[in-house]
């Protein structure tokens, strides 16, 4: 049976071929978008790091980084003050990496053959505390380590994997900007959010004294902390700092319209792909209704000669879903190229995920509109049908 | 071999009611060539198709080798239409996409015969028609009284008993004419294939061993 409908489909390659090309474009489509989507999904299912709930960042006018003699004593008067307030807990002082912050330093560097490459966080002793970031080895640094020799750093799983995979560097020194001491690992650190990818990232202890730009503090808020307490946060500013500059950035906030500028333009490409499985059914519909019609006295001969309506119905069935697994074969001929060229960095699994689901959804609509008309072809009454021409 | 009894079919539309046949009575024994005549409109198709078991009778009876069929769509019939019955129609009724030896092997495909096997018997089934060197062709490549040879071959592939031919030399001049019938006549007398004709040729009925006439859905005669 199979070898006579490819006779029949082969017989007519021109109309057979452009049903063809549209199945193979929709899962192509289907395949892109697919794979877009399900990489996102296994990122924002990883852990970011940090708590965005109750936590608050406050920014200073950024003019008060020229007096850099200020800023030694003004800095930690300001936390502390900042942290005797009752509904505020733990805070640090942060030049670089802060949730959602948006800029970003990578550093790199050779030495000895090995190339260290990693962004670069600079916040103070606290911000474990503040942040809520779980250290999976090792220990944060103190005031005590600003004091040695070799600068203390806090590194990420991925900077290990990256650089030195499967040995223990706790306690290492590297060079890297300078004599390093690498003295703690955390799983990661995402600050840029739910849909951004691993990346190796270090920690470097932050020095009033060394400031390039305007540090901003990570604040601890109690739960529940209405936002009066803005005010009282900006008297405290005031009075120590002498400005009235500032602003004051939720976190949670800022991961939501983060996020946003991911899922929003992904859920539009969604919708697009759906509407286009919507355009391919009617198509396929609208071919086969036609397909059918054309071929009633066909049908009614088949009929004649032993064939049973439930062939008939199975007959267009197979039709439709073989051209489709011809399409969703070539199809997958192109897909599997990407992993083999490594044209875009996307995990293998992904992209053979993609590959099933984009098939799956494919032939589940061919299927969906083979059924209706192949049984209303299976209805046609033979008499009827042969008397006609 | 097909036994008709007080066999009625009335078409009902929206507009009209048409009494396509009333109460025939026919028993055609096996091994007869039987032709059916009569004015256009009378019933013959309508007489044929019930015989074939492609249409149901509104009243009365139909037996083919003392068998009724109750359900018209069930597979034991299809299977029945397959093993038993050959159909041969004025238009041929050839699948344009397929070739010659593939339109013949058609009800051996349905009967689920091996293809080793289904090559032999439409090749010879086409041998029997004088078409074996068109195998390879197809049908728009074919004359309309080859057209018709191609589809004899197809209704007697599976060897049937019974071949209905609904005016089979409707559509082709005297000589092919007589070509089809010259070949339905050797069916009849070498395999013993019981044969009813409807045709509106008086030649042709002549050469069959009976002839009955039809008028407004009624048997004449
Ligand atoms: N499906 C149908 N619905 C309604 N009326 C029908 C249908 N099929 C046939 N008829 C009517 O039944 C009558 C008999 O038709 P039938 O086709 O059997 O005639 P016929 O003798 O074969 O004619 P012809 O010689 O032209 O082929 C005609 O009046 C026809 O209009
Ligand atoms: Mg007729």
């Amino acid at each position: 049976m199979i070898q006579h409908i490819m006779k029949l489909i082969w017989r007519k390659k021109g109309a057979n071929s452009l049903i063809l090309l549209e199945i193979l474009l929709s899962f192509v489509v289907l395949f892109g978008v697919l794979s877009f989507a399900l990489y996102n999904l296994e990122r924002v299912q990883q852990p970011i790091g940090f708590e965005v709930e109750d936590k608050w960042i406050l920014h200073l006018d950024r003019t008060l980084v020229k007096d850099s003699a200020r800023l030694v004593t003004l800095l930690p008067e300001l936390k502390q003050a900042i942290t005797d307030l009752p509904n505020f807990n733990q805070a640090s002082w942060a030049e670089l990496g802060l949730p959602y912050s948006g800029g970003t330093w990578n550093a790199k560097e050779s030495t000895d053959g090995v190339s260290v490459s990693a962004r670069v966080a600079i916040v103070d002793e606290d911000f474990p505390l503040a942040s809520k970031l779980k250290l999976t080895e090792g220990r944060w640094f103190n005031e005590d380590d600003l004091l040695q020799k070799e600068i203390p750093m806090v590194v990420n799983k991925h900077f290990l994997d990256l650089h030195y995979p499967g040995v223990n560097m706790i306690d290492s020194i590297i060079e890297f900007q300078g004599d390093r001491k690498i003295i703690g690992s955390v799983l990661d650190y995402r600050y840029g959010g739910a849909y951004e990818e691993e990346l190796s990232t270090v920690f470097a202890p932050f020095r009033a004294e060394n400031c390039r730009f305007m540090p901003s503090l990570l604040i601890d808020v109690k739960p529940n902390t209405p936002m009066q307490y803005e005010e009282e946060l900006g008297e405290v500013i005031k009075s120590i700092a002498k400005t009235d500059t500032y602003v004051i950035e939720h976190v949670n906030q800022s991961k939501e319209f983060e996020e946003k500028k991911t899922w929003f333009p992904l859920l539009i490409l969604l919708s697009i792909c759906g509407f286009l499985c919507i355009n391919v059914a009617l198509g396929l519909l609208g071919v086969l209704w036609y397909n059918i019609n054309k071929r009633r006295s066909e049908i009614g001969l088949r009929r004649a000669i032993g064939a049973h309506t439930s062939d008939i119905a199975k007959q267009f069935v197979l039709e439709i879903l073989f051209l489709a697994a011809v399409a969703v074969g070539i199809g997958t001929l192109f897909a599997v190229q990407i992993p083999l060229l490594q044209i875009i960095d996307i995990e293998r699994t992904i992209l053979i995920k993609s590959i099933v689901l984009a098939a799956l959804i494919i032939f589940g609509i061919v299927t969906l509109c083979a059924l209706y008309p192949s049984n209303q072809a299976a209805r046609i009454q033979p008499a009827l049908a042969l008397h006609e021409d | 071999m097909i036994s008709i009894q007080n066999l009625s079919k009335v078409y009902r539309t929206k507009t009209i009611e048409t009494t396509a046949l009333n109460n025939i009575n026919l028993n055609v024994p096996k091994g007869e060539f039987l032709s059916i005549m009569g004015p256009s409109g009378c019933g013959k198709s309508t007489l044929l198709n019930i015989m074939g078991l492609l249409d149901e009778p509104t009243s009365g009876k139909v037996e083919i080798d003392g068998q009724s069929m109750p359900n018209y769509n069930s597979k034991s019939v299809a299977r029945f239409r397959n093993k038993q019955l050959g159909f041969i129609f004025q238009s041929f009724h050839l699948i344009p996409d397929l070739n010659i030896l593939d339109n013949v092997e058609l009800p051996l495909l349905y009967a689920k015969v091996n293809r080793k096997e289904r090559k032999r018997l439409s090749e010879e089934a086409l041998e029997s028609v004088g078409l074996r060197n068109r195998m390879q062709h197809f049908p728009g490549q074919l004359s309309g009284g080859q057209k018709q040879r191609v589809a004899i071959a197809r209704a007697i592939v599976g060897k049937p008993q019974i071949v209905l031919a609904d005016e089979p030399t409707g559509n082709l001049d005297s000589s092919m004419g007589n070509e089809v019938m010259d070949i339905l006549l050797r069916l009849n007398q070498v395999l013993e294939t019981t044969i009813v004709m409807v045709t509106h040729d008086a030649n042709m009925a002549k050469k069959t061993d009976r002839l009955i006439r039809l008028y407004d859905g009624t048997q004449i005669q």
